[in-house]
């Protein structure tokens, strides 16, 4: 496979390396904004590597920000650590412990975040329900992490596997948000089922009390929740970015006539160390071709 | 009135096997369980033991049931879990009963059963996915104890170990690479606020999540498998604290790609993979593992994802997501039957001075030239099948013929000189029977020497024909043949091709019984005889397949001893076709024994006054070095079809050029030969070096990067491979009789050697077939003529692996049944669409099928190809599948567009030709619409319009097409309407191309590519985003059309649009809009995928969120709504399930009506379902 190839089947993989984006779901997060404006005050980015979203925050914060305004503050928190960038402040650790949260807290002074966003995802086995399911709690633990930092009235966006059991979380979701959108970006593909999350105006139960010990679990089916029928929770959707823009399942040539010369670039960030680095180390030394 | 939604059958992923007895397992499949016995290889029960959950798990209560022989089951999926109750029968078979279904509050990685002394009763331990236990009573589900893990984290896997609650200890596989095992401080309740359980070993040495994890039988070891594609083992016993890191006993590296599931067993540890495999290692007493694989099982492209052993540890069971089920005998593990050829046993020649005769001087360059299996190492007269040792003949340079014989112990074995003969020196090809009965060595001289065994397995009997050539030698084909006798077919330089009978019945006797000639240019290289057919076949060294009639007289096995003085028959071409394999060396033909079977029995041959005296009909079959297997039937009939009348495409016609002189003179008519071209199937990307038949069952041997893999084609089970470097490419394969083939390896001066078991049916088979491992993104159906001149519903689907499959659908009285029946792999990427050509002509009304029909299919790289689909009634109703057409690529070449859709919108019999024409839209990633004129007679595909002003600007997704007006073909018009992902549906007016290709038209009177015109309609916005599917029926006469549409925005969408202005080709007022567009925006949590009319007034669609709805469709959005929900606009609701197709990804209606009751709907993804309507 050529090194244009890539940038063939997919128009936005060539725009993030073209504008410097460390990976293309920059453009997702900026579409969402298109539609529902969440780039204002404190952000947090969960789950930020390889550090696109936070890319995005910082440059749109920057932007958005009056004359006088002190910078705009931007946490990054991910297991993995992640190249430096100018604007935000990393932190490496785990969004299901409330030392994470208390960090992300001081880093504030003490304030509260305007905005949280989580572009996590898991690696998918290929079980849909597995990894919808283990998408799910990602997501929840990143909501648990959020009701210790976001203030009222704040933004929560997440992305999401628009499977089997999601009007289960869209059920939990409106527990805290008194809006909940499901946006679909014209840079995520019509042929992925993911999707984002767009909770707007926090605003938790009166008697909830944050509380990092336990896990937040999805709500069950029931009589309120049914599986099947027109009574499921329902999320109304919206298709996010200009309808003018690239299409992302769109196969466009090489050379788009009201872009710069075409050109193959190295992606802007390289991939980190897989989990299967030392398989791949054995497969260069022709491990495989020997073993049974 | 259509009935409710309800599921008729299902074919999906197999995610949990457990043995309930040494031989009964039950399978979890979807929501169902599924109980077989692996002795007689039945399903014995079926019970759908969870609601809408698939099942993850089975765990069977391993403690022998008391006096009532009912053997209790959890059986969990998700959040659910229920206990089934199995009642085993005696004399065999059992009955399954649900006895209680509960949901627990998170997501259950593991079920086992343990004994709680202080009520004395069983119960049911669950690990929960955040490191949690729950023990809860399996009679009313409460959880009675609980206990959380110190560790707080998500669980890939966690296992149970340990009988009774105090000694319960949990391994936990973390999203966090490690393994945790802990013992559970239980505290009564459900409590959120439990007290953490301390981490009593943290086993950390993966370097991805933890997706598998296993204690072995005594609980001092735990396997784990990874993401880091690794299975490792830990001693806990030796297990350092929990502050301290473990490491693993064995790091087991061999899948190529993540591994999901491991057994630990007393001898082998077992593991199944993403990459399709079941790996097995050994396992030494001291627990000490090798770090080679001595087994690997191939199952299917991708994901095992289940694996259980039963009770005695001699067989697996693994399930994957092709649905397919494989056992696999553990004692039919051959011991090495892999790796590299350093790992094989070598057997070295002997120093020359130990075998040459007296007096005669060492060769400075001795080596082995080439070599054969041995004598016979089964008794060919009774039949009897020892499972000898090994016998090779190694033909030196010298002349010497060496035999090898291989020792019972590991020992090098034995060699002895067979044979001296100085003449052989400087020898040219030899070539042993698959059964090592006879060797023949071609000599440079054109000589002929034949070597076969005596009783004893010696090389007893020697004869020499000599100069049977004039020209070296260059290529020889032994084949067996009834009653101790062997076909031998040898070519020489000068392309001459000549046919012995050899028979070894105390001595060699030989009759050379014809010659046959070859056209220029054309080297033989592969031959086969089928005497009872009647028909010789010669593949050659350029792609061409020859084929021989032989006549009556030839046939009988008997007339051995004459000859000599008789004039040699020359033998004629039949038939032919060149490059059948393209350039590609054809490698092997072989007759096709199990099609053979209904021949006539060999020896009772045809008199040759017998009219029907011509050759018999039969399978052929043929491997090249393009790694493509093909089928040919050959049959001879008269001249319906001779050469005159232009046969079609896959068919070769030739007369018969040697049926007997009474034949040709005393027929009124000539008897033709034909090859009929039934499947083509690439096997390998490398290439097929030989098929055989071993005891009845075809196998392939093939050689692929350095590797020689030798594959039971019956099971499709590799049985080998080896790498060995190209340089090195001689092997031999022997049948050393048994359950063993040998194969053997020659070097210069030695020959490796190693034995590989045949897995035949008793020691590796499939309990269920598999049908894709990969995503099905499309499907069809159609009826075909089946072999009784009944009808048999066939369904084909393409998907993400690029392969066309055809399934067989049986219904009717029967229980329903999706049975695989054939495939073929000609696309290089995924399919996205199949669709079957509609009856030619068909106008409603019962008619009988067709013989055959033909399919489109398209996908990525815009590949658009025709396929014909028949029955072949004399081939034990074999399905063929065929590559008719193959579309030329319209897209600029660096583009990588792909066709989404593809729709049929016309067909017709070109009145000139009397040919089949068929007129189809294609839709692509580039945002283009084609359309197509494809000619089955020629084969052709011809673009004849394009979309030249892109009209979508975005990637197209869907297509329909569909007729407005009355009067025959030129009062109506033709419309294709397309959808793309920015929502906007657009219709095309196409009556102008139609008509102008539906004329008799000629070819030269044809217009280039012409733009398909403005449109006649635009809807924007019909969705906020991708027109992912929509369906067009057309209402009042041909006045007006009713759309129905799904988006990824969730939404059904329904329309209606009439006939507006005149209609005129070009008049962008073609088509209008009436009314409003009606939205139903909840109708689905995900996008919805499909939507197709199921009646007049209701639309059934599929949805990426699992559910498969009916809806109704009232006349007007004013029309109160059967649901009661608001803003239903008149789309309201009749049904709506699950299905547990994951990613569904199309639907189509199945015309099962023809069967009695109604159609049903068929959905496809990951799995196939079919449900009633």
């Amino acid at each position: 496979m050529g090194k244009s190839s890539k940038d063939k089947r997919d128009v936005y993989y060539r725009l993030a390396k073209e504008q410097g984006w460390r990976a293309r779901s920059a453009f997702k997060l900026l579409q969402v904004d298109e539609e529902f404006n969440i780039f204002q005050g404190k952000a947090v980015d969960l789950c930020a590597a390889p550090g696109s979203w936070s890319q995005v925050l910082s440059r749109e914060l920057q932007k958005n920000r009056t004359e006088g305004q002190e910078a705009p503050q931007i946490v990054a928190v991910d297991l993995q650590a992640m190249a430096p960038l100018a604007g935000v402040t990393q932190i490496q650790g785990d969004i299901t412990k409330l030392s994470t949260a208390e960090q992300i807290v001081s880093h504030f002074h003490g304030a509260q975040a305007d905005l949280v966003v989580s572009d996590g995802a898991p690696d998918v086995t290929g079980l849909h329900d597995l990894d919808e399911y283990i998408q799910a709690q990602l997501i929840l633990a990143a909501l648990n992490i959020t009701t210790h930092v976001l203030r009222r009235g704040g933004t929560f966006v997440a992305k999401i596997f628009r499977g089997k059991d999601v009007t289960l979380l869209y059920a939990q979701l409106k527990v805290f948000f008194r809006i909940v959108h499901v946006a679909k970006p014209r840079s995520s593909r019509n042929s992925s089922i993911e999707a984002f999350v767009v909770c707007l105006d926090y605003n938790p139960p009166t008697d909830y009390v944050p509380n990092m010990a336990n896990p937040l679990m999805d709500v069950p089916y029931g009589p309120e929740n049914p599986i099947v029928g027109s009574n499921r929770v329902i999320v109304p959707f919206v298709a996010c970015g200009d309808l003018r823009g690239f299409d992302s399942d769109m196969t466009y040539p090489l050379e788009i006539s009201d872009c710069e010369p075409y050109q193959t670039r190295d992606p802007t960030q390289m991939p980190i160390s897989p989990p299967y680095k030392k398989a791949l180390e054995l497969k260069r030394a022709n491990f495989y071709n020997k073993a049974l | 009135m259509s009935g409710s939604l309800s599921l008729q059958l299902s074919h999906l992923p197999i995610t949990a096997v457990e043995f309930i007895t040494d031989s009964v397992v039950l399978v979890g499949s979807g929501t169902s369980l599924i109980a077989y016995d692996t002795q007689t290889r039945c399903k014995v029960g079926k019970l759908f033991a969870l609601t809408h959950a698939r099942i993850h798990g089975i765990a069977s209560l391993k403690h022998e049931p008391s006096t009532d022989a009912a053997r209790l089951v959890v059986v969990f999926g998700s959040k659910e879990w229920s206990i089934v109750r199995v009642n085993m029968r005696v004399g065999g078979g059992l009955t399954m009963e649900l006895a209680q279904r509960f949901v627990a509050r998170d997501w259950i990685k593991a079920a086992h059963w343990v004994f709680d002394p202080s009520t004395a009763c069983w119960m049911v331990a669950l690990a929960l996915a955040h490191n949690r236990v729950a023990i809860c009573d399996p009679a009313s589900g409460a959880v009675l104890y609980s206990a959380q893990c110190a560790e707080h984290c998500i669980l890939y896997a966690a296992a149970f170990y340990g009988d009774t609650l105090d000694a319960l200890v949990v391994a936990s596989g973390t999203v966090f690479n490690q393994v945790l095992i802990w013992h559970p401080d239980l505290e009564a309740g459900d409590s959120d606020r439990c007290a953490d359980s301390a981490v009593g070993s943290r086993l950390q040495a993966h370097d991805g999540v933890v997706f598998g994890v296993q204690f072995s039988r005594t609980g001092a070891q735990v396997a784990s498998v990874s993401d880091d594609r690794t299975l490792r083992l830990w001693d806990l016993t030796a297990a350092a604290p929990a502050s301290l890191t473990a490491q693993p006993v064995a790091t087991l590296f061999g899948h190529q790609a993540r591994v999901w599931k491991c057994l630990v067993l007393d001898r082998f540890l077992v593991s199944a993979s993403e990459d399709g495999t079941c790996r097995v290692w050994r396992r030494g007493d001291g627990g000490a593992v090798d770090g080679d694989a001595v087994d690997r099982w191939q199952q299917c492209a991708k994901n095992v994802w289940a694996l259980a052993a039963n009770r005695s540890e001699s067989l697996v069971v693994s399930g994957a997501a092709d649905g397919s089920l494989c056992v696999w005998a553990l004692d039919a593990l051959a011991g090495n039957r892999g790796g590299t050829t350093d790992t094989l046993a070598a057997a070295e020649v002997p120093p020359q001075e130990a075998y040459l005769p007296e007096g005669v001087v060492p060769r400075a360059a001795e080596h082995i030239r080439s070599f054969a299996a041995g004598p016979p190492s089964f008794d060919s007269d009774s039949g009897r099948d020892l499972d000898s040792g090994m016998d090779a003949l190694a033909i030196m340079d010298s002349g010497s013929v060496l035999r090898w014989q291989e020792a019972s112990d590991s020992l090098p074995g034995r060699w002895d000189l067979a044979f001296h003969e100085p003449g052989l020196a400087g020898y040219s090809v030899a070539c042993s029977s698959l059964d090592g009965g006879v060797t023949a060595v071609g000599m440079r001289d054109g000589s002929v020497l034949v070597l076969a065994g005596g009783a004893n397995g010696e090389v007893s009997m020697v004869q020499r024909v000599r100069r049977i050539h004039e020209a070296s030698v260059s290529q020889l084909v032994i084949s067996s043949a009834p009653g101790s006798s062997y076909d031998l077919i040898t070519t020489d330089a000068d392309r001459r091709v000549l046919w012995s009978r050899l028979s070894i019945a105390g001595k060699i006797s030989w009759a050379v019984l014809a010659e046959f000639r070859l056209p220029e240019r054309t080297h033989m290289a592969s031959a086969a005889v089928s005497r009872a057919a009647g028909w010789m076949a010669i593949g050659s060294q350029n792609g061409g397949l020859y084929v021989f009639d032989l006549p009556a007289s030839l046939r009988q096995p008997a007339g051995c001893e004459e000859s000599a003085a008789h004039v040699l028959p020359v033998l004629g071409l039949a038939a032919h076709w060149a490059r059948a394999h393209g350039k590609w060396e054809v490698t092997s033909v072989v007759f096709d024994e199990g099609a053979a079977a209904g021949e006539r029995e060999a020896g009772a041959a045809v008199s040759p006054l017998d009219m029907s005296g011509g050759p018999a009909r039969c399978a052929l079959l043929t491997g090249a070095r393009d790694g493509v297997m093909q089928r040919f039937a050959l049959s001879a009939g008269p001249a319906s079809t001779g050469p005159a009348a232009s046969p079609p495409e896959h068919m070769r016609v030739g007369p018969l050029a040697n049926t007997g002189d009474s034949l040709r003179s005393g027929a009124p008519f000539l008897l033709f030969a034909r090859i009929e071209r039934k499947a083509t199937e690439r096997l390998t990307s490398g290439s097929i070096c030989r098929l055989l038949h071993v005891r009845g069952r075809l196998h392939a041997v093939a050689y692929r990067r350095n590797r020689l893999v030798i594959v039971d084609m019956v099971s499709r089970v590799e049985l080998c491979s080896f790498v060995f470097a190209e340089t090195q490419r001689r092997w031999r394969i022997c049948y050393t009789g048994g359950r063993s083939l040998g194969v053997l390896l020659m070097n210069k001066l030695e020959v490796l050697h190693c034995r590989v078991a045949l897995r035949d049916e008793l020691l590796c088979y499939r309990l269920a077939d598999g049908v894709s491992s990969r995503d099905v993104r499309a499907a069809d159906s159609a009826f075909v003529e089946d072999a009784g001149g009944g009808r048999l519903l066939l369904v084909a689907v393409g998907g993400e692996d690029g392969v066309l499959r055809m399934l067989a659908y049986r219904g009717g009285e029967q229980e329903p049944s999706l049975r695989p029946v054939a495939q073929a792999r000609r696309h290089t990427s995924m399919i996205r669409c199949v669709r079957f050509v509609p009856q030619a002509g068909a106008h409603g009304g019962a008619r009988a099928a067709d013989r055959c029909r033909f399919l489109l299919t398209a996908g990525g790289g815009c590949e658009l190809r025709c396929w014909r689909v028949d029955v072949d009634a004399d081939m034990d109703g074999e399905v063929g599948v065929l590559e008719w057409a193959v579309a030329p690529c319209f897209a600029a070449e660096d583009t990588e567009a792909r066709i989404m859709d593809l729709v049929i919108v016309d067909q017709f019999v070109e009145p000139r030709t009397g040919g089949q024409v068929v007129l189809l839209a294609t839709g692509a990633s580039d945002a283009s619409v084609q359309l197509w004129r494809l000619d089955l007679a020629s084969h052709r595909f011809t673009c004849i319009a394009q979309d030249a002003q892109r009209v979508h600007g975005h990637c197209v997704l869907s297509l329909a097409a569909f007729r407005m007006g009355s009067g025959e073909n030129f009062g109506a018009r033709c419309f294709v309407a397309s959808g793309a992902t920015d929502g906007r549906l657009v219709f095309w007016d196409v009556t102008e191309h139609v008509a102008g290709y539906r004329g008799a038209v000629s070819e030269s009177q044809q217009r280039g590519l012409a733009d398909i015109g403005p449109p006649a309609a635009i809807l924007d916005g019909v969705h906020q985003s991708g027109v992912n599917s929509f369906d067009v029926r057309v209402v009042d006469g041909g006045t007006r059309v009713v759309v129905a549409s799904g988006g990824d925005d969730n939404s059904l969408a329904v329309c209606e649009l009439e006939r507006g202005g005149s209609g005129g080709s070009g008049a962008a007022g073609g088509l209008a809009l009436c009314g409003r567009i009606r939205r139903r925006k909840d109708a689905h949590a995900s996008p919805v995928q499909q939507v197709v009319f199921t009646g007049r007034n209701a639309v059934c669609s599929v949805a990426a969120d699992q559910r498969v709805a009916r809806w109704s469709i009232a006349g007007d959005a004013s029309d109160e709504c059967a649901d009661g929900s608001e803003n239903s606009e008149g789309i309201a609701i009749e049904d709506m399930l699950v299905t547990q197709v994951a990613n569904p990804s199309a639907m189509a209606v199945l015309p099962t009506d023809s069967y009695g009751g109604n159609a049903s709907l068929l959905v496809v993804g990951i799995g196939i379902e079919i449900f009633n309507m």
